[in-house]
Order: structure tokens, then C-alpha cells, then sequence
């Protein structure tokens, strides 16, 4: 074992405290709350005499006091800071109702902005902080089982297997705890899914480990059916030499003409083929290098137009193989070439090569250097299964299908054993960091890069750890951001469950489905990347297209006419294909946008989300921007509160935001509704699939409005410039939900300093989404815990 | 602890059959068959299914009296199987009130429908309700079965932000616990449920006195791992591998019980070989499957969620567009009461042709459904007013001659949970409280 140097281990020790000394939350107190700091508390206490109490009673107890108490709230019955605290649901309530200005109601007596934001801080401060300048422990982070993406993406890179087990064996879905479904206290592990574990534990060892390797010779891969400019692609793991490749492929039945397709090797042509109406085998041979090559087969020419696109005009791709190479040793698949890194000979005994294969594989898997007892574990079972006399890979395969169904594998159990920083606190150790890190960027392991300097014990270098992240998000593993985060933060799963009515929406299906989150997707990396701001995502004048967003937008798409990108069907050659295809359906762009779209509040994504299935929901969208944008959820509706359905079955024929007048004249709705609408009426220019649209039942629409702090706009573009002012307020919910990903875990009193300290130094980038991450790593939750 | 059960699992291998148990088909069939000859009286089968969202409760909750009522017109389906199945009225589930907690109506029905318990109010940490009936049973009457209990819905969890108001959404997608604070998972894919239940086709190909026996070896050599990983751990991560744990204790149980009899009669069970083409057509299949698990004797005990609490499926084949839980807030809405009332028709129809299948189905000396006692039912009477008393909760069967079905059988406020237990009392489980249980129905049988 190689001994760090000391001097390593002093000097990164202090450039760690160097960390924690920017940071304002240092101390000894206890878990959570720390030991009240008689000077916070006190200056609590004075506010309540002061300040609060005499405004709540002004403004409030009216209706929520000695002679009424409105909802069962009675504030009378505080009569300080421990009461309030004994009963913190309610005072979040208030807090929130307060500071978005839906509370006193319109007809009771105002609280001015300052006011408001005073009462507001009061009770957070009191509920949820902590003095942080006194010193916090850092939290418990419980042992996190991967969730479905994350065990999909470390078979994929553990092994080289893309195949998306949680699909294939119907993995039960993951809870959600906190906004996420990576949260260690709400990931169980009901009977159903261990049971699903070890069948596709079985499944896996099965294909990545070859037991007879003349097998591999002759490999073939099912196809499918393409159609015009469509392509089909097909890798292998060739050896060096000579092989045949093959594809077997029909075109249609009683058609006519010859359509043209050709054949590539990754990108070298090697035929182009003319072909006939039947069912063929065809061959070609090539000299192969060692490596994974993609066969692809490139449907190129039709030459009965006005049949273009028609499904009998589709070329069926049965299978493609190849054979081969006709001398030396085939090409083991990937997965086999990683793990089975020793073989059994004369001179190493079958247990010595399955030690070498588990030291190794175990490393990677268990995302640290394996115990010594956790390698004997597997090779007791590899030994025992050579007892019975199968081979050695099969043998191997039984130890490989332990680890995969191991506690050390599916949790992700951190050892916390850097060095001890303060009482109570320990840095977690190196490879805990990687892990944390890499699952955090990628939701999957880490991998070899980030494993050596993890056993360097370069991680506690603050410099190195950005390095890796910068490094990391050039990546294509990093989408795993925004489908774990962002598309978490946004809400926009459930994208995934509209049902707009067809018969309403022409435009929409599955693949526009499917297309609007891609465009939410590449506008988020992009910015994340490229040092785009929170502001940014708000306000920008660009966006992502393919052809069928563009049609969505009205847009041109590469100087194009949106009907000249149609696949054209059958017969008349203005009428689409069946399935409604564009040319060059998975080209994405970048365009300026027109100017009455900007950010991502007016991305189809959004807008149809959060609309219902006949007519747009200004509620809803409303109601979605406080929640995820802003982080000011309104409170539910009070039971019994007729909605915006009764007022409009008398007034059918008024708009929308009439009937939205009429439901505010209710006090009692008034009150959030005020804060809620106007948002979401100055989004009103698009329909529930996000078109632009002028009118809506025969009226034009009007998308001015005043915000409930009292500005104006005109319309979308100006309601998200004003929307985008309150940056601070955004940041702040930004953090929160970045490091509450990031740590996998619901967030306490001591994580607000945290948080503080993650948005002063964003806002010295200016916001910039990049910084947020920066600044989630270096925080103490993400890099301490508490030394048990 | 876990050296005991590592023990116990040693002794266990000469059980032969491990996880990934191999197809059982008809050519099978004799030899299994002949252990199961011996004529005891059939086995009572139990089966919660449970339907989200409330009811039109004026459209659903028949009036009159014992046995002088009349079908409603959401329960219209059931008219030829009226005679088979008692309706309730006057029960309810007081634990899904808010008690204190304020709105989150939908995750408190689903996670104390079947325990009678009051949900913590968590997003995340802490979470806890109660056993429920079910697991309860299966603990001791699921010990005779090749599986303890099944659990089937139709919708994966959601996977955005809370569910309700505050809750976690495991509250919302769960009516099975396993204990306090374990749901029971359910199995949403026909094919796999079938595949739980009989095993997979894959693996008829066998040597396997040898494979089993590697296979064994790697549980042990797991649970081994997790004994001594818990070891290292605190109170909280200790409470994951006990779950881990737990998970292994019951898959081992499963394998201790794949030799047991399965009784196919001369009906082969053939897999569903498609996937569903519309939630009804999905409801079906599930039914189907839960026919088969009774009628080979696989288990004796069901849930199944037609779809999750606060479900907004839309309903395109009755051509209802809008979603169900949006609908459910009707305000009194004609448009929409009368939408809800065709929603509940709808899961009424998929219900009686489970009933009628049950029925058809030849058992001992009698059918399937005599043998049975099927609830049907959710904790929200209805969807607009989110009220959890006077709940629409159906029996259907005779369980095997306890249950006089054919009436209407009323009570003032009295707790599910007493059903529930009447139920256990049926099978012999016999516990003395489940929940908010305050006794026994006395008006099960006349």
C-alpha cells in the first residue's frame, strides 16, 4: 500500500479550511438546530415585541383573531417565538401567503412591500435558520439505493451494456421525496423490485461474460423497417481481419422501381446498392480494425415521388451480421474484454485469475477498493461453482451476478473517512466524493478518470474537483442533469401525461411530445454549459428547433418553408405521409426567436404542460411559475371554494380572462388568485400546445397585466423581463433544489447558511447556472459528514 | 440476527427451486396435479381492488332497505351478479381525514384504505402509515400459497414533484404495506405479473440442481455482505438494509414454497403475449390474472389499484376527454358530475366482469366466487367533497359460506377496518385490532 505523503494531507487540509472559512456556517452545536446563540434568538424575540406582533395584530386579526378566526387561524394565541415555532405548517402558510401579497385580502387593511417582506423573513427566519454564525453539523445523508437512470447508467458504463435494464425488467418506478427520485430516505426496496434485481443480475452476467468464444464468429443484430432519408445503424466489437458483413433486407410487395440505398462503416461508403421489389441476403467483405464499428444502412432514393414516404415503400431491415474474422481470435463484446482481464493457465490458478477479475471489477463496482473479505465473498462463489465443475467464465458469471445484487453495489454507502476538520465533522473521503460527484453530473459511476485522482487523494483539492466538473459536463453523460434535475425542478415529467384533445390540436403527437422536451432539454444544457445566466433561461431571444417545433412556432427551418421539410404520402403530392413525418425530423438548430417568444416560460414544454386538455389553464401557469421559478408555492385552494368552472358555465361567451374577473370578485379567491393570474393571462397569446394565437373563443386576447408587486407589462416578452428582476429570490430556490439533488436529501436549518453561501457566490458570476454547481460542490453538505 | 437467517437460508438449499422459477404449463400440469387430489374444502380468497378519485356518490350509493334496493346507475353492470355481492353503506375510513394536517385528501385515502392508519405528512423523510390487511393476512394465510400475495395496479408511481399537497407520493401509489413504513410495490406489467406468478419460459431450459444451488450461494453471500456492511452504519442506513433484508427473507420464502402445489386442472395458463390496448382493456388483463392466481391456488390473496390515487387518466373509449381527478372536482358541474358518473360505470363494468369470470369458474364443490370475498372500493366517497365516511365499498362472494351476499347492509360510521377484520376472522387470522378497528361487522351473515 502506498502511503500518502503527509505534506499532501496538511496541504489540503488547510486549502479545505481555506473552503469552510468563506463559509459563514462553522461551529460545534448539535444536528439541525443548532444550540440557540443567545443573540440570535434574542434578536428574534425583540422583532416579535417590536415589529411583528404589533403588524399582525394591525393588519390581520380582524378576521384571524379574538372575534373571528377565518380558516381556524387565530393569531391571538401566539404570544412569541416558541409559540410560533410549535406550529411551523401554519406560520409557512403565512409567511408564504404574505409575501406573495395574497394576504390581508384586497378589502382589509394593506401591508406595504416592506412590511410584508419583514413579516415574511421574520417567520422563515424563525422556522427554518439557524445562526450561521455559529458552527452546524452537516447533516445525514442516508444510504441512497440507485435509482432507475442511475442503475441503467452504471450497467452502461460499468459494463459497456446500453440496454436500459430498468425497462427491460420493469424495474418498479422510484418514489419522489423532496421534488426528487434520488433521495436516500424515500428509495425503498419493496421485495418486488430485489426480486427484479436479481433476475436482471442473471440476465446481465449472462451477456457480458462469453463462455464459448468461437460463438462470437458469427454475430447478427435484429433490424428494422426505414423509411425514405431514415437510416438504420448496427454496432459490433470486430478483431482485426478480414469479414463478411451481411444484411438482409426485403422491399415491397408488389411495388415497382428500384430505390437506392447504401452501406457505410462508421462513416465510409463501401456499396451502394439499386434494388428491386424482393428479398435478398447481400454481402460485402472488408478488412476490419480492432474495435467497434457501426454498420449503417442509408435509404437514399425513391424514385416514385408521390409514393415517397408510404409505409409499402418502407425497406425492411431483417437482421445485419457479420462473420468473421476468417483467422485469429474474434472480437469479445466490450463488456467481456473489461471484466475478464485475467484467464486461468498453467501458471495462474483458476481462483488467482477470478482474484485479478474481482479486485479490478469490484473496485469499479463498489466505487472504492474493495475490502479484502468483500473479494473473498465472490470468489467463495466462484471456487464453489468450479466445484461443479462449469467453466471458468460461467463461473465468473455467478460471481459477477453476486456483486450486482450486493448491498455494496445497489446503496450507495459513503465511508466518510477523510479527515476530521472540526469537532464532530469529517471531510467525506475521496472516493466517496468522486461518487458523489459523479452521480450528481451523470447519474452514474464514476469512472476511470475520476477514480485515480480519487485514489491520489487529489479530490480534497478544491481546484481539482471543478476541474473534473468542467471536464465532466463537456460530456455526453451529463444529459443526466437535465433529466435528474432540471426536468425534476421544472415539473416537466409530467409532460409526459398531457393529453391534449386531437381533435382541438391537429399538431399534436407522441413525437411532439417527445420534441418539446428535447428543445427544454438542449436550451438548459446549453446554458449550464456555455455560462448562461438564471436570467438567461428566463429572458433569452434564442431556442432550439427541429422541423416540428419549427412548424409548431411558425418558424422557417434552415431558410425553408415549413411544407417544403413534409414527407409527402400517398397519391396526390400535397397530402403528408399517414404518420406525419418531416425531413430531417432529428436535426436540431439554433434560431433567434421571434419577438413575442422568450425563455423558457414560453416553450411549448411549459405552456402544455401546464394547460389542460381542451383550453389553457392561466391558473395553472401561474401557479407553475410562483412554485418552480419563483419558489413560492401559493397554498392549496380552501375546500369549498367554487373554481373558475362555476362562473364560467354562466358566462360562456366571455373570455377566459373575464371569467377570471368575475371568480377574483370572491374575496376569498382574490386573495392568491391576484398573485396567480396575472402571470399566467400574460401567457394567454399561447394556446395549450404553445402556438402563438391572436384570439381565443372569438376574442382577442389581451396579455397586459400588473404583477402583484406592482409592475406592468404589455405582454409575454415583458412579463419574463419583469419575472427575471427578482433574481435573488430565484437564486435562492434555484440552490435549494440544486443542492437537494446534488446530496440527495431534504434540506434543514443548517443547510440555509449553506444555501446563503451558494448564492453569494453565484451572484458574483452573475448568476451564471454553472456557478450554482461550482458552488454546490465546494458547500459543506456536499463535501462533510458527521464523524460517528 | 442475520447469522441466524443465513443459517436458516443454508438449510433451504436442498429446496431446489430458486428465483426465476421455471414455466409451469399444462404439460406439467398432471404431475402437479396428483398432489393435490386430497378433496379439503376449497381455500377462501381474498382480493382488495380499489378505484381512485371518490364517486358521483349520488349516482353510486344505493338506497333501501336490506334487501328491498335498487341498483344505482353507476352499479347498473352488476345487475346479473347482484345477487353475489353485499353493497355498504355507513362505513368509513376516518384516518384519511386531515386530522390536523391539512389538504393531501387523495395520498391519505389510498395509504389508509387498507390499514386504517393515519399517514405521517412527509415529502420525503419519516415515512409511516400501518400494516395493511392484506399483508396481515398474508403473513399467516399466505403461508400455504406459492406467492403470499399479489399486488397489480395499472399506472407507474408519479414521478414529479410531491403528489399531494405535501405528501410523498409513495402514499398515493400504494395500498399494500408491508409494514409500517414498506409499501408492497405493485406490478403494473401483465407479462410480469404472469411471469411472478408461473414463472418464465426462459428458464425451462435447466441443469439445474447445480444452478439453484450457485444461485443460493448468492444470497447468501449477499445478506452476508449486508450483516456486516450494517455493522458499519448508522440508525438510519441500518433501517435500508433492514428493508434489504426483509427483501431477501421474502424471495427466500418464495423459494422455500416454489415446490408447492399449483392446480391447473385441465386448463393450461398460457402468458399474455401483448401489451395492453387501453386501460381497460389493461384492467382486464389484470383481472384475468388474478382469476388464474386463485383458480391454480398460486395465491389466495390480491390488491389491485385500477390506478393510482389522485389519478387524472383520461377516458377516451367512453369518450371522456378530461382527467378523472381534475373531473372529480366537479364543484357541482352537471357537465362534469355526470362524467364522473360514466368513469365510475366504466370501472364498474371492468368489475363485474371480473365477478361474472369468478363465477364461472368451477372450485371444489362450487365456483370461485363463492369461495371468495372480493372488496371493491376506495376511502373517498366523494370527489368533490373529499369526505372519507359513507364510502362506496362493495363485497362480492360468499367467502366459502361466511357472507350472506344479495343485500344492502348498512351501518352509521363504523370503521373499514372493521370489514377487514371480519375478513381475517374468516381465513382464521386473528388479530384483535388492524388500524382504527373498534370490533367486528355483526351484519355479514343472516
Amino acid at each position: 500500500m502506498k502511503q500518502y505523503p503527509s505534506l499532501l494531507v496538511f496541504l489540503s487540509f488547510c486549502l479545505l479550511l481555506a473552503v469552510v472559512n468563506s463559509n459563514p456556517c462553522r461551529g460545534t452545536a448539535g444536528e439541525d438546530v443548532a444550540a440557540p446563540n443567545a443573540t440570535f434568538e434574542s434578536q428574534l424575540a425583540d422583532e416579535w415585541k417590536s415589529t411583528i406582533a404589533p403588524l399582525i395584530a394591525e393588519h390581520c386579526s380582524d378576521c384571524h383573531g379574538e372575534s373571528a378566526q377565518e380558516a381556524s387561524v387565530d393569531f391571538s394565541k401566539f404570544d412569541g417565538l416558541a409559540s410560533v415555532r410549535s406550529q411551523p405548517a401554519l406560520w409557512d402558510q403565512v409567511s408564504g401567503l404574505v409575501r406573495i401579497g395574497a394576504m390581508p385580502p384586497v378589502d382589509a387593511e394593506p401591508l406595504d412591500p416592506d412590511q410584508r417582506e419583514r413579516i415574511a423573513t421574520w417567520i422563515e427566519n424563525s422556522l427554518h435558520r439557524t445562526d450561521c454564525g455559529i458552527q452546524q453539523l452537516p447533516g445525514h445523508v442516508t444510504v441512497r439505493r440507485l435509482n432507475n437512470a442511475e442503475y441503467d447508467n452504471t450497467i452502461r458504463d460499468l459494463l459497456k451494456m446500453d440496454f436500459r435494464p430498468s425497462q427491460k425488467f420493469g424495474f418498479i418506478s422510484d418514489d419522489v421525496g423532496n421534488g426528487f427520485d434520488n433521495q436516500g430516505e424515500v428509495l425503498s426496496l419493496p421485495p418486488l423490485l430485489m426480486e427484479k434485481y436479481l433476475t436482471a443480475a442473471e440476465y446481465i452476467a449472462e451477456q457480458a461474460i462469453v463462455i464459448d468464444g468461437n460463438s462470437l464468429r458469427k454475430q447478427r443484430n435484429d433490424g428494422n423497417p426505414i423509411s425514405l432519408t431514415e437510416s438504420f445503424n448496427s454496432e459490433f466489437e470486430f478483431a482485426e481481419g478480414k469479414y463478411e458483413i451481411a444484411a438482409k433486407v426485403k422491399f415491397g410487395e408488389g411495388q415497382t422501381g428500384a430505390i437506392k440505398f447504401r452501406v457505410l462503416v462508421d462513416e465510409a461508403e463501401i456499396a451502394q446498392v439499386d434494388f428491386e421489389p424482393k428479398e435478398e441476403c447481400l454481402t460485402w467483405e472488408r478488412e476490419m480494425s480492432a474495435g467497434s464499428h457501426t454498420i449503417r444502412l442509408e435509404y437514399l432514393a425513391d424514385p416514385d415521388p408521390p409514393k415517397q414516404g408510404r409505409n409499402d415503400r418502407r425497406l425492411f431491415i431483417e437482421y445485419v451480421s457479420i462473420e468473421g474474422p476468417r483467422e485469429g481470435n474474434p472480437a469479445f463484446p466490450k463488456s467481456h474484454q473489461s471484466i475478464m482481464i485475467a484467464e486461468p493457465s498453467e501458471a495462474v490458478s483458476p481462483h488467482a485469475a477470478a482474484e485479478t477479475i474481482f479486485r479490478d471489477f469490484l473496485a469499479k463496482a463498489y466505487r472504492r477498493p474493495p475490502e479484502l473479505h468483500e473479494v473473498e465473498r465472490v470468489l467463495l462463489i466462484v471456487d464453489e461453482a468450479l466445484k461443479l465443475d462449469v467453466t471458468f467464465h460461467e463461473a465468473v458469471r455467478y460471481g459477477l451476478q453476486s456483486v450486482l445484487v450486493s448491498p455494496a453495489y445497489l446503496f450507495r454507502i459513503e465511508q466518510a473517512n477523510g479527515p476530521v476538520i472540526r469537532p464532530g465533522v469529517r471531510q467525506l473521503g475521496s472516493f466517496d466524493i468522486a461518487t458523489r460527484l459523479s452521480y450528481f453530473l451523470w447519474s452514474s459511476t464514476p469512472d476511470e478518470q475520476l477514480r485515480q485522482d480519487a485514489a491520489n487523494g487529489k479530490l480534497a483539492d478544491q481546484q481539482a474537483l471543478q476541474e473534473h466538473m468542467r471536464r465532466m459536463l463537456s460530456d455526453d453523460r451529463t444529459s443526466a442533469i437535465f433529466h435528474g434535475f432540471f426536468s425534476q425542478w421544472l415539473g416537466l415529467r409530467n409532460l409526459a401525461n398531457i393529453t391534449p384533445d386531437p381533435k382541438i390540436f391537429p399538431l399534436w403527437s407522441e413525437r411532439l411530445r417527445a420534441a418539446m422536451m428535447k428543445e427544454t432539454e438542449l436550451m438548459c444544457m446549453e446554458l449550464t454549459r456555455n455560462g448562461g445566466t438564471l436570467t438567461d433561461l428566463l429572458t433569452t431571444d434564442f431556442t432550439f428547433i427541429n422541423p416540428r417545433m419549427a412548424e409548431l412556432y411558425g418558424m422557417e427551418f434552415e431558410g425553408k418553408k415549413i411544407e417544403d421539410m413534409y414527407i409527402r404520402g400517398r397519391g396526390n403530392p400535397g397530402r403528408r405521409d399517414s404518420q406525419r413525418r418531416f425531413i430531417d425530423e432529428d436535426k436540431w438548430i439554433r434560431v433567434s426567436l421571434p419577438e413575442n417568444r422568450r425563455g423558457i416560460l414560453t416553450q411549448a414544454s411549459i405552456l402544455a404542460m401546464t394547460s389542460n386538455a381542451t383550453r389553457t389553464s392561466p391558473v395553472k401557469r401561474g401557479k407553475w411559475v410562483l412554485e418552480s421559478i419563483i419558489g413560492d408555492p401559493p397554498p392549496p385552494a380552501p375546500p369549498g371554494v367554487p373554481p373558475l368552472e362555476a362562473t364560467s358555465k354562466d358566462h360562456s361567451n366571455i373570455s377566459l380572462r373575464e371569467q377570471l374577473e368575475i371568480h377574483r370578485s370572491n374575496p376569498s379567491c382574490a386573495s392568491c388568485h391576484k398573485v396567480m393570474d396575472p402571470i399566467g393571462l400574460g401567457l394567454e397569446n399561447f394556446d395549450s400546445i404553445g402556438r402563438w394565437r391572436d384570439e381565443d373563443n372569438g376574442t382577442p386576447i389581451v396579455a397586459s397585466g400588473q404583477l402583484s408587486n406592482g409592475s406592468q407589462f404589455t405582454g409575454a416578452p415583458q412579463l419574463v423581463e419583469q419575472l427575471s428582476l427578482d433574481k435573488r429570490k430565484m437564486a435562492r430556490h434555484f440552490a435549494a433544489k440544486l443542492l437537494t439533488y446534488a446530496i440527495g436529501r431534504g434540506l434543514n436549518a443548517a443547510d440555509q447558511c449553506a444555501i446563503d453561501d451558494i448564492v453569494k457566490k453565484a451572484e458574483s458570476h452573475e448568476f451564471q447556472i454553472i456557478s450554482f454547481f461550482e458552488a454546490v460542490i465546494q458547500s459543506e453538505p456536499f463535501l462533510l459528514a458527521n464523524d460517528n | 440476527m442475520p447469522n441466524k437467517r443465513i443459517s436458516r437460508r443454508t438449510m433451504l438449499r436442498g429446496a431446489g427451486v430458486a428465483l426465476g422459477l421455471p414455466l409451469l404449463n399444462a404439460m406439467h400440469a398432471k404431475t402437479i396435479l396428483a398432489a393435490c387430489q386430497a378433496s379439503a374444502p376449497a381455500p377462501i380468497r381474498m382480493a382488495w381492488v380499489f378505484f381512485p378519485n371518490g364517486t358521483n356518490a349520488a349516482k353510486w350509493l344505493p338506497d333501501g332497505d336490506e334487501t328491498n334496493w335498487q341498483l344505482t346507475p353507476s352499479l347498473e353492470p352488476l345487475a346479473d351478479i347482484r345477487n353475489d355481492l353485499c353493497v355498504f353503506r355507513g362505513l368509513a375510513q376516518n384516518n384519511a381525514a386531515a386530522l390536523g394536517d391539512g389538504p393531501g385528501d387523495h395520498a391519505r385515502s389510498a395509504a389508509a384504505f387498507l390499514t386504517g392508519a393515519h399517514p405521517f405528512k412527509t415529502a420525503g423523510s419519516k415515512i409511516r402509515v400501518g400494516r395493511s390487511v392484506d399483508q396481515v393476512a398474508a403473513d399467516i394465510y399466505g403461508r400455504d400459497t406459492r406467492l403470499a400475495s399479489i399486488e397489480l395496479g395499472t399506472e407507474e408511481g408519479r414521478s414529479a414533484g410531491a403528489c399531494d399537497s405535501g405528501y410523498a407520493c409513495v402514499y398515493s401509489n400504494n395500498i399494500s404495506w408491508r409494514s409500517e413504513n414498506q409499501p408492497m410495490a405493485k406490478e403494473i406489467r401483465p407479462r410480469m405479473a404472469f411471469e411472478r406468478l408461473f414463472g418464465s419460459e426462459k428458464l425451462l431450459d435447466d441443469d439445474s440442481k447445480k444452478r439453484q444451488a450457485l444461485k443460493m450461494s448468492v444470497l447468501d453471500s449477499i445478506a452476508d455482505q449486508a450483516s456486516s456492511l450494517s455493522k458499519s452504519v448508522g440508525k438510519e442506513d441500518q433501517q435500508k438494509l433492514e428493508e434489504y433484508f426483509s427483501s431477501i427473507r421474502d424471495i427466500e420464502q418464495r423459494i422455500e414454497r416454489a415446490d408447492m402445489p399449483v392446480n391447473f386442472g385441465d386448463q393450461p395458463a398460457t402468458p399474455p403475449d401483448r401489451e395492453p390496448s387501453d386501460h381497460g382493456d389493461h384492467i382486464r388483463m389484470m383481472y384475468d390474472l388474478m382469476v388464474l392466481a386463485f383458480r391454480t391456488d398460486t395465491t389466495r390473496i390480491a390488491t389491485f389499484m385500477l390506478a393510482n390515487e389522485g389519478s387524472n387518466q383520461s377516458f377516451p373509449m367512453i369518450d371522456v376527454k378530461e382527467g378523472h381527478h381534475e373531473l372529480s372536482h366537479h364543484q357541482d358541474d352537471a357537465d362534469k358530475i355526470s362524467k364522473i358518473a360514466k368513469i365510475d360505470r366504466f370501472y364498474v363494468e371492468q368489475f363485474a366482469y371480473f365477478i361474472r369470470k369468478l363465477r364461472e369458474t368451477p372450485d371444489g364443490d362450487s365456483n370461485l366466487l363463492h369461495n371468495s370475498m372480493i372488496v371493491y372500493g376506495g376511502a373517498i366517497s366523494d370527489g368533490n367533497r373529499h369526505d372519507h365516511n359513507n364510502l362506496p365499498i362493495i363485497m362480492a362472494g360468499n367467502g366459502g359460506g361466511n357472507i350472506t351476499p344479495g343485500r344492502l347492509v348498512k351501518y352509521n360510521d363504523v370503521p373499514l377496518n372493521n370489514l377487514f377484520l371480519s375478513m381475517l376472522e374468516t381465513v382464521n387470522v386473528r388479530v384483535d385490532r388492524l388500524g382504527d378497528s373498534s370490533g367486528r361487522l355483526d351484519k355479514l351473515k343472516v
